[in-house]
């Protein structure tokens, strides 16, 4: 009977299927979207930079966060940075920016189209850097392979490895004496001699962050970089800029979006704060840029910020400082405080001009509303800054060849150089007569006399390397706001700044080494496999466990 | 049934009277000697007859040469009497087992005998679902048909309902059945145009343009045996609907029926509020003023400056120099504090009057059939116009219907329904919300409202500026939005107009063989509107508070032909078979267009142009323009055997081809069987007065799931305004998808095995209805998560499986039927289904089913379905919860599982007493278990509103049950504040609660006016409802004051279960309605 039906069923339908034309075949491709063959070079670079600043935000927020330039909020690291937190981090990079990358490689070695790739291997270089110092081993070899939905991880040296060699394909490729197009370059606007410079500085920090692994290599290689002087130079910052389009497509800085209209978003690290108004005993020229104060005074009621009436914690180092820093208003949260929000979003400090470009503090606090916008988000992540090349030659100048005087030199000129940009960035925005007409230039670069002359005596003063090393790190720290992905090098490469502040709890979890594998990638990949702890170490960072918190 | 009885046979029989020669009466009755009430009585072979009064007597005057009356009444085995010489026939009637002739629709609109059919099959009738409350009939299907779950998406009017019908059977796809009207698919779509979480919470489903006051009968086929012919659309269960104006059955005369109904909706889930404590933290009440509810005892701060005059906002401030002590001078926060007046700190109304209302709800309804010459009609129109228990929710529905059935030939008949529906939905703005203002400031009306201050006049302060029509309200922030500045100037509307035709032309080739052919015609547009005026402050986004226009108008179109063959034939003398061979088209068609505006020049207007900035994109959803389409087209057969009447086979198969994969996967066959064996027919002397009936069936079903369209292949997006620069310049990007297609996706293969039996004892007495089934689903077409390492996100593939075994009783009970004509009828209803992953393949160990990835339902293999997964509390090895050193719960470090949302079981007990002209009936729910992520707790109990934070002294401190970290009991005291703040607040498993709820879902109380008094009026007759719907209900075992109602599903219409985000209370409607039949 079976048979018999089904046989029916299919002398009916292949009558009815042979004497209609459904026309199936028409409605397989989608009619709403383009497909593979349109694609264009321009417009794939285009997100891929646009793609490449939300993921260094993310990396960058992170690293902030876990080395207190910006407050973290939980009880412990473990909570703030579970699996799944990660999965954004992970989905832009190979989703996102590595796939189309790998795309847009194809049609530009196809078409010559070099400064494309050029900046595209840049990019990428960075990226494969930054999942390497974020995760450990990443998958390399096996990703971005639509046939293997399981690839396994690369060692991460071997990954880091690539990233170098992709700096040297970039750097002939910039400099390619025949290529086609004219990419839209958001970062140089076509100026390929600042983005070898740049693929220099980044062959610096490669070199730098493997210094512990292999310190005859990174000598030999950084000196060579040094001589080679090409490093990024004054003018020479990459930087991703923001726009002031709230809407279709929303370009403003994340952290201003945070924070807009109505004040709230991130609290401010008190720890930090304290760094740029109290711990030298004057202001650090910066911090008016830095931190945008709402009010001018320090909150009262136990019921807006529980920290007032609270007892240092016992497990706080004496001298630690805790709840706002001096009186001013500098209204943040210390480090790892978990609680609720009070209605503070009118008085906590907010991000100020640089890099978030809000408002500039010119000593006249107000609430954040919508007429009270500053720049109005047309910011920067500074991604990497001639300044910070600097701090890495005086990192390398004193743990590598021992040289405390070259390092100082060095070290003092990446201060001036980021006081400086500071200022000069910010005033090439809508804030740049509020900030001339509170301080001149000369008002300013007194202010920034008097801060050079007080880290020049107290590096002088410094009885050894590691004291030397101490002051280095904490004025490179103190220049990487808004670079959480240096900050967070740094801390694992010198354990330095060291004495930071703890958490509020006693056992406050175990400092990140390297993050956990993100949610998506463990679930969903039969080789993953997650970490113990956070613990687990990158391949350049042989610092013992628990050398930080 | 003595009442519907009642009534029909007077539309049928009071005026049919022709030319008399004599009078014969007398008395029907049953076996006891009780009196049949409305009886029908009638002349063999002609349409004249009477029907029996209350007493069971009758009279009726029968033409010359009439020599057979014939008594029928429903449940009872028709007799027919031969005419003597004597004028008084009594007649006594037996009992028969009805369901022997019920007759039932199943798939395609086929009628067939109940006992014929090898599976399950719940029909609801018209008194269950007419002059009810709701205007959505899946909602008035509650409770209902056992083994069909039905949501409330929220108790807002106008918000859609997710059905389930035994479970599961796909992880990412549809689980929503097919809706099928007079015989062909009427979309039931929920066009929600943003995600739960950006506010598309608030869009309908489409099943709600149905006028429930026209619908005669709903049949539910569950069960995939039932379902084959459907095809892959009917794998989720089909609700079968017979509008009135599709319906076949003949009136002789016209006859009109006309009710009104009045109903009053009001808020059913009102928290109740404690009144001794106003906004704060730590019993402190500082100037600045707070979302929670932990300030000062009224008795000890008994005023606080003036809200509006203390404002971080000037603008908001400076507009109101009233309140100013001196307004010469400056006031507002801080140091100018006491220059703004005074405010008494004490508990203002709540949010039950302050805020809501009591919403009038009126529908009218009428209808007119009847027949002219060989044509039958029915013209049916139908009104309602509700307001939602929150200012600014209304519904409006207008159905127009018409049905014609007519007899062309002997041979050839024409039945066509038409129906014109216009429904208008408007509905202030909902959104997911944690208890701390809407989700990504996209705005809420409930997003703060339920936890609003006891000290806060929401009735009394001023909720908008003067100057600029802004929203005002007490934080001093302005960080929330005034909800009733929100309801007034914030809105989101759906104005559907639909246009729907069923027709069908039968030609009776022979006697055996019939051809029947029937086109559907399903089309719809539907715009929705988001009105967004500018200045919601600092409680909306940037966007929204520039003020946002988005315009969406979508046209979704069904054409759906089937071509039936129909032949039946006897075999042998026992031996009948019933055989269809067909063949259906579909096509599907859906497009949508609109624009999003933003930055609102003049306030109040919504027209694009009066907007700066217009674009196609929507900020917060992505494209907004697409157009879809889908082709299916299929075979199908079916063959039906019966021996004897006790034995019945049915072989079915259908064959589907479908555009949405490649054509080398396009094809697939699926078939289906059933046997029904009823021993009390088929072994002589079973039959008894303890069992009337026996039957048994078993059925195998299969089904196909095809993917949805443009899986298999893979774009690129492109996107024109893909950033702006510093300049404004902007630039266009284009990306690889994320989406990888998948050339090989093939459609999946659904299987389910059925038993179930019925019966019927003890005289009639209790009436059994049983089914088991178990369900699996192989190779599931998932939209699967793939390791991004991939190069991609998700991809859709045949992957995993799924297993769904239940079981469904309803059992009828009839305790008392006396000789007074006192009946009282109890329908019980059991319905479990496990639904469970048995793998998901491919390296994957779970699946977001719906919700976010760290607080959301989870495919897991060896888990139930959709088992929620969020952020839990720390336990040590021995289980216990660990708290910090600073007295709060310590988080887990990753999410951990919270729970099963499905409920155990589902069960009901709707019972019907009538006496007389009386009939009352109420509805009893209970659902055992399956948890629910209450927002609305947290919010309440968190921010110290309701009575549950006012059982103690709130000076005293309190202790978390838990251990700290060294594995001691805890001893932090912590405050009442942070004891609720901290513990609700933080973590999804403090909100987490088992959702066993008990309610009464609805009760009504009807009068019918006998049929004398009704005589002497102009009409024929006539009847008054009271209905009251959810009328009482608690969550057994959620925190009592909250009195949250667990019949809410925030994450909309979807396989999303067991969260509530704060979208909406759930409604009360008590209210009356007035039948005329004229």
């Amino acid at each position: 009977m079976k048979r018999f039906l089904i046989n029916v069923l299919l002398i009916a339908g292949v009558l009815t299927v042979s004497s209609c034309d459904f026309k199936f075949d028409e409605l397989l491709d989608n009619p709403n979207e383009v497909n593979a063959s349109s694609t264009n070079v321009d417009f794939l670079l285009n997100q891929i930079q646009v793609d490449f600043s939300g993921f260094f935000s993310g990396t960058s927020s992170r690293g902030q966060r876990v080395t207190r330039i910006i407050h973290q909020a939980s009880d412990t690291y473990e909570i703030s940075y579970q699996p799944v937190n990660q999965n954004g981090t992970w989905g832009t990079a190979y989703a996102s920016i590595l796939n189309d990358i790998k795309t847009l490689k194809t049609l530009a070695e196809a078409g010559n189209f070099r400064r494309h790739l050029a900046i595209a291997q840049t990019i990428e270089a960075y990226v494969w850097m930054s999942l390497v110092d974020t995760f450990g081993d990443v998958p390399l070899t096996e990703a971005l392979d639509p046939a293997n939905f399981n690839p396994g991880v690369s060692p991460g040296a071997d990954v880091y490895k690539a990233a170098s060699d992709l700096l040297v394909a970039a750097k002939a490729n910039f400099s390619a004496a025949t290529f086609l197009g004219s990419p839209n370059d958001l970062f140089y606007g076509r100026n390929y001699t600042r983005w070898i410079r740049l693929v220099n500085t980044l062959q610096l920090r490669y070199h730098l962050n493997r210094r512990l692994i292999d310190k005859a290599g990174a000598t030999t290689a950084i000196n060579a970089l040094i001589t080679e002087n090409n490093l990024l130079q004054t003018g020479d910052d990459f930087v991703f800029r923001y726009g002031v389009s709230n809407a279709d497509p929303v370009s403003q800085h994340p952290n201003f979006v945070g924070q807009y209209p109505n004040g709230g978003g991130d609290y401010q690290s008190v720890f930090f704060m304290w760094h740029l108004t109290e711990a030298k005993g004057f202001d650090d020229p910066r911090a008016r840029y830095y931190f945008y104060r709402q009010v001018s005074a320090n909150p009262t009621s136990e019921a807006e910020a529980r920290c007032i009436t609270e007892f240092l914690p016992a497990h706080y180092p004496q001298g630690m400082i805790w709840c706002m820093p001096g009186t001013r208003g500098y209204w943040g949260r210390d480090h790892l405080d978990p609680q609720g929000i009070p209605p503070d979003n009118n008085k906590r400090t907010l991000y100020g001009i640089y890099p978030a470009g809000h408002s500039f503090d010119n000593n006249t606090p107000a609430g954040m509303t919508a007429a009270n916008r500053g720049a109005n988000g047309a910011g920067i992540q500074p991604i990497m800054l001639a300044a910070y090349a600097d701090f890495m030659v005086a990192e390398a100048a004193l743990e590598l060849n021992g040289n405390a005087a070259a390092a100082k030199t060095a070290m003092m000129s990446g201060i001036t150089k980021h006081i400086n940009f500071v200022r000069s960035w910010s005033l090439t925005t809508a804030e740049a007569a509020k900030i001339t007409a509170f301080e001149s230039n000369s008002a300013f670069d007194t202010k920034r006399t008097q801060y050079t002359n007080a880290v020049s005596a107290e590096y002088d003063a410094a009885a050894d390397n590691k004291s030397r090393l101490r002051i280095i790190a904490r004025e490179y720290w103190i220049s990487l706001f808004g670079n959480g992905n240096e900050a967070y090098n740094l801390y694992r490469r010198t354990g330095m700044p060291d004495n930071m502040q703890p958490g509020q709890i006693p056992n406050f979890g175990k400092f990140p080494r390297s993050f956990f594998y993100p949610a998506d990638h463990v679930n969903l990949n039969s080789k993953a496999k997650q970490k113990a702890s956070h613990d687990v170490k990158v391949f350049w960072d042989n610092n013992p466990d628990g050398f930080i918190k | 049934m003595k009442k519907l009885s009642l009534v029909l046979g007077l539309v049928l029989f009071a005026f049919g009277a022709a030319m008399a020669q004599r009078t014969i009466s007398g008395k029907v009755t049953d076996s006891a000697g009780e009196p049949l009430i409305g009886a029908s009585v009638l002349v063999k072979g002609t349409s004249t007859g009477t029907v029996t009064d209350l007493d069971g007597s009758y009279s009726i005057e029968i033409p010359a040469g009439t020599v057979v009356l014939v008594y029928s009444y429903t449940g009872y085995t028709s007799q027919e009497v031969a005419v003597g010489t004597s004028n008084v026939l009594d007649v006594t009637l037996a009992e028969s087992a009805e369901v022997l002739s019920e007759v039932v629709v199943t798939s395609l609109g086929i009628k067939k005998e109940k006992r014929a059919l090898g599976y399950g099959v719940t029909t609801v009738t018209e008194e269950l679902i007419a002059k009810r409350p709701e205007a959505d009939v899946s909602r008035i299907l509650q409770g209902k048909v056992p083994g069909v779950n039905i949501t409330s998406t929220s108790g807002v009017s106008g918000t859609g309902t997710n059905i389930v019908i035994r479970g599961y059977s796909s992880i990412t796809g549809s689980n929503q059945p097919l809706f099928v009207v007079d015989g062909v698919p009427f979309n039931s779509s929920t066009n929600a145009q943003t995600s739960f979480a950006s506010g598309g919470t608030t869009a309908s489903s489409r099943m709600l343009d149905l006028d429930p006051n026209n619908i005669e009968s709903v049949s539910v086929l569950k069960g995939l045996s039932a379902t084959v012919l459907y095809g892959d659309q009917g794998r989720n269960g089909v609700i079968l609907i017979t509008t009135k104006s599709g319906s076949t059955t003949p009136k002789k005369k016209a006859d009109i029926s006309v009710s009104q109904s009045y109903f009053q909706n009001t808020i059913a889930s009102l928290p109740d509020y404690q009144s001794n404590y106003g906004g704060g933290f730590q019993q402190l009440t500082p100037e600045s003023w707070f979302f929670s509810n932990w300030g000062a005892n009224f008795d000890v701060v008994k005023s606080v400056p003036h809200p509006v005059g203390l404002s971080g906002v000037a603008s908001i401030r400076n507009a109101f120099p009233q309140f100013a002590v001196d307004p010469s001078k400056p006031w507002g926060a801080g140091a100018n504090s006491s220059n703004v007046v005074r405010y008494e700190n004490k508990a203002y109304e709540t949010i039950g009057t302050s805020f809501f209302r009591t919403g009038d709800v009126f529908n009218t309804s009428l209808q007119i059939n009847g027949t002219a010459g060989s044509t039958g009609y029915n013209v049916s129109f139908g009104y309602q116009d509700e307001m939602g228990f929150t200012p600014g929710n209304t519904l409006n529905k207008l159905n127009f219907g018409l049905g014609l059935n007519s007899a062309i030939t002997d041979k050839l008949s024409v039945r066509s329904s038409f129906s014109f529906i216009n429904t208008d939905v408007v509905t202030p703005p909902l959104n997911a919300g944690f208890g701390s203002g809407p989700n990504g400031g996209i705005p809420s009306v409930f997003a703060n409202v339920m936890y609003t201050p006891r000290n806060v006049d929401l009735a009394g302060l001023p909720f908008e500026n003067p100057v600029d029509r802004s929203s005002v309200y007490y934080r001093g922030g302005n960080d929330i939005t005034n909800p009733i500045w929100l309801t007034k100037y914030f809105s989101n509307t759906s104005v559907v107009d639909r246009f729907f035709n069923s027709t069908s032309v039968n030609y009776d080739v022979s006697k055996n063989l019939s051809l029947v052919y029937r086109v559907g015609l399903d089309t719809y547009t539907e715009n929705q509107e988001v009105k967004l005026n500018k200045g919601g402050g600092g409680g909306v986004n940037a966007i929204v508070n520039s003020g946002f226009y988005k315009s969406t108008t979508i046209k979704n179109t069904i054409w759906n032909q089937d071509v039936n063959l129909n032949y039946n034939t006897s075999l042998t003398s026992k031996l009948k078979l019933t055989a269809l061979v067909g063949a259906n088209y579909r096509t599907d068609e859906y497009s949508q267009f609109g624009l999003a505006s933003n930055n609102q020049l003049t306030f109040g207007l919504f027209n694009h142009s009066n907007f700066i900035a217009t674009s196609s994109r929507d900020p917060f959803g992505g494209g907004i323009n697409y157009v879809q389409q889908e082709k299916r087209a299929g075979v199908y057969s079916s063959v039906t055997l019966d021996y004897a009447d006790y034995l019945f086979v049915n072989l079915l198969g259908r064959n589907d081809w479908t555009s949405t994969v490649e054509e080398d996967n396009r094809r697939i066959l699926y078939p289906g069987a059933s046997i029904s064996f009823i021993p009390t027919a088929a072994f002589a002397g079973l039959e008894s007065k303890t069992l009337q009936y026996l039957k048994m069936r078993l059925g195998y079903g299969t089904s196909a799931g095809f993917p949805s369209p443009y899986s298999t292949r893979n774009i690129l997006n492109q996107n024109p305004r893909g950033w702006a620069d510093a300049a404004g310049t902007v630039f266009s990007t284009q990306a690889i998808s994320n989406f990888l297609g998948n050339p090989n996706l093939k459609p999946e293969l659904q299987k389910e095995f059925e038993f179930g039996g019925e019966a019927i004892l003890f005289n009639n007495r209790l009436k059994l209805d049983i089914s088991i089934y178990q369900k699996t689903t192989d190779n599931l077409i998932t939209n699967a998560p793939i390791d991004r390492a991939t190069g991609f996100s998700s991809t859709a593939i045949n992957l995993g499986g799924l297993e769904t075994k239940g079981a469904e009783i309803m059992a009828t009970v009839t305790p008392f039927r006396t000789r007074s004509g006192f009946n009282w009828d109890i329908t019980a209803n059991f319905a479990r289904y496990r639904s469970v992953i048995t793998e998901l393949g491919g390296g994957l160990e779970q699946v977001l089913i719906s919700g976010f990835t760290n607080l959301g339902n989870f495919a897991i293999p060896g888990r139930p379905y959709g088992i929620i997964k969020g952020i839990g509390i720390a336990r040590n090895d021995k289980g216990e919860k660990i708290v910090t050193s600073n007295g709060r719960y310590l988080e887990a470090t990753d999410i951990v599982e919270l729970g099963d949302p499905n409920p155990e079981f589902t069960s009901s007990l709707i019972n019907s007493i009538s006496f007389k002209g009386f009939n009352l009936s109420f509805m009893w729910e209970y659902r055992h278990k399956g948890v629910i992520v209450s927002n609305t707790v947290k919010g309440v109990l968190a921010r110290g509103l309701s009575k549950d934070t006012d059982q103690l002294d709130r000076g005293l401190t309190l202790v978390l049950p838990g251990v700290q970290a060294d594995g001691t009991k805890n001893n932090v005291q912590v405050t009442a504040a942070n004891y609720f703040f901290d513990n609700y607040f933080f973590t999804d498993e403090a909100i987490t609660f088992d959702g066993s709820t008990i309610r009464l879902r609805e009760a009504a109380l009807t009068y019918n006016l006998p049929s004398k008094a009704v005589s002497k009026l102009p009409f024929k007759g006539a009847s008054l409802t009271v209905t009251a719907s959810n009328i009482w209900f608690r969550a057994l075992n959620m925190p009592k004051f909250v009195n949250f109602d667990t019949d809410v599903l925030s994450t909309g219409v979807g396989n999303g279960l067991g969260f509530d985000y704060l979208t909406g209370p759930s409604a009360r409607r008590v209210g009356a309605t007035l039948n005329l039949t004229f």
